[in-house]
């Protein structure tokens, strides 16, 4: 099993076996897929276009419960977007007049990943929040996608070393993970965060469920010790 | 990382010059750690104040957590995106724009 994350003089430093980071890559890269494909674009079924499973070994295989989770998690197929462009905090501004608007993905884990920037549902808060993302959304996905990207970069060797701005994009990276299983749970509440976390027995697990859920505690334990080792080393 | 100042609240306004807001919302997924840890190191807040503002997410549903113009407010919440966080945008006192 793993070791968590710790703060060294090198910097923040994971032990993660072979399996684990590969686990850990694919999820990344189904979380840069779903980030990539368009909103109009139907939910299209994945079909063994394995282009991306850089990871030489275990091509996914559709009898395998897990790869169909994995899978399950975003479209397959495309190619790793490309956005290496910086977070779109500089996106021009069309002065006012008539301001695009933008509608929230259908997609439950997208919507997740891409919240409403304004709350509630009158027709003007409806129409503020569909500026508020023509605005942003696009900034949000390109620096999620260099996030994910670094932290699928970052995974190709043992042990993983991260400095501290790199591993807080891991952090922004592994919680986008989770956001993603958890919209796939159906972690609503408190209570179900419960339910899920109860799931703990990798030999047990039998259903696509369960698995997920194991995913979902697995990254949460990870991001919760690299949050530990990350807060060390604030000024309190 | 951007440490912003967020110290906008204490300018003297007028009704039509009423400050942006920065509304953080409680969900079952962000770990508390993660939460604060973001406060902190975004906002630069204190290690009390980011874990109290947390609190305050965690138990009463949401919490503001910065106020000032709204441009540096948008990049805020555009920034709380980012890190996953569910964070709105709002007009003190009133609807926006």
């Amino acid at each position: 099993m793993a070791r968590a994350f710790k703060s060294t003089p090198k910097g923040f430093v994971a032990d993660l076996e072979k399996a684990e980071r590969r686990l850990l890559r694919t999820l990344f890269k189904d979380v840069i897929q779903l980030l990539d494909v368009e909103q109009e674009a139907p939910p299209s079924a994945p079909t063994g276009s394995a282009s991306d499973s850089a990871s030489t070994s275990a091509t996914p295989s559709s009898s395998d419960p897990f790869w169909d989770i994995v899978a399950g998690l975003g479209p397959l197929g495309a190619d790793d977007a490309g956005g290496d462009e910086a977070a779109g905090v500089g996106n021009s501004r069309g002065a006012g007049e008539s301001a695009p608007v933008r509608a929230a993905p259908q997609d439950e884990a997208l919507a997740r990943l891409l919240p409403p920037g304004v709350h509630g549902d009158t027709p003007t808060e409806q129409a503020a929040a569909g500026e508020f993302r023509a605005l942003t959304e696009d900034g949000v996905r390109r620096a999620k996608t260099a996030d994910l990207q670094r932290a699928v970069a970052a995974l190709q060797v043992n042990p993983v070393v991260l400095d501290e701005e790199h591993a807080i994009a891991f952090s922004r990276a592994l919680n986008d993970v989770r956001l993603v299983l958890s919209a796939r749970l159906g972690i609503d509440t408190d209570e179900d965060a419960e339910r899920v976390h109860a799931v703990d027995d990798w030999s047990a697990a039998k259903d696509v469920e369960s698995y997920m859920a194991l995913l979902y505690n697995f990254t949460t334990w990870l991001l919760e010790t690299l949050m530990l080792a990350l807060s060390t080393r604030l000024p309190d | 990382m951007e440490r912003e100042e967020t110290s906008a609240g204490t300018a003297e306004r007028t009704a039509a010059d009423r400050p942006w807001q920065v509304v953080v919302w409680n969900d079952p997924v962000n770990l508390m750690s993660y939460v604060s840890y973001v406060f902190r190191s975004y906002f630069g807040f204190s290690r009390t104040k980011a874990d109290s503002l947390m609190l305050q997410v965690h138990q009463e549903g949401k919490a503001i957590v910065s106020s000032g113009g709204r441009e540096e407010s948008e990049r805020h919440v555009q920034a709380m995106h980012g890190y996953g966080l569910w964070a709105t945008l709002q007009h003190e006192q009133g609807e926006g724009a």
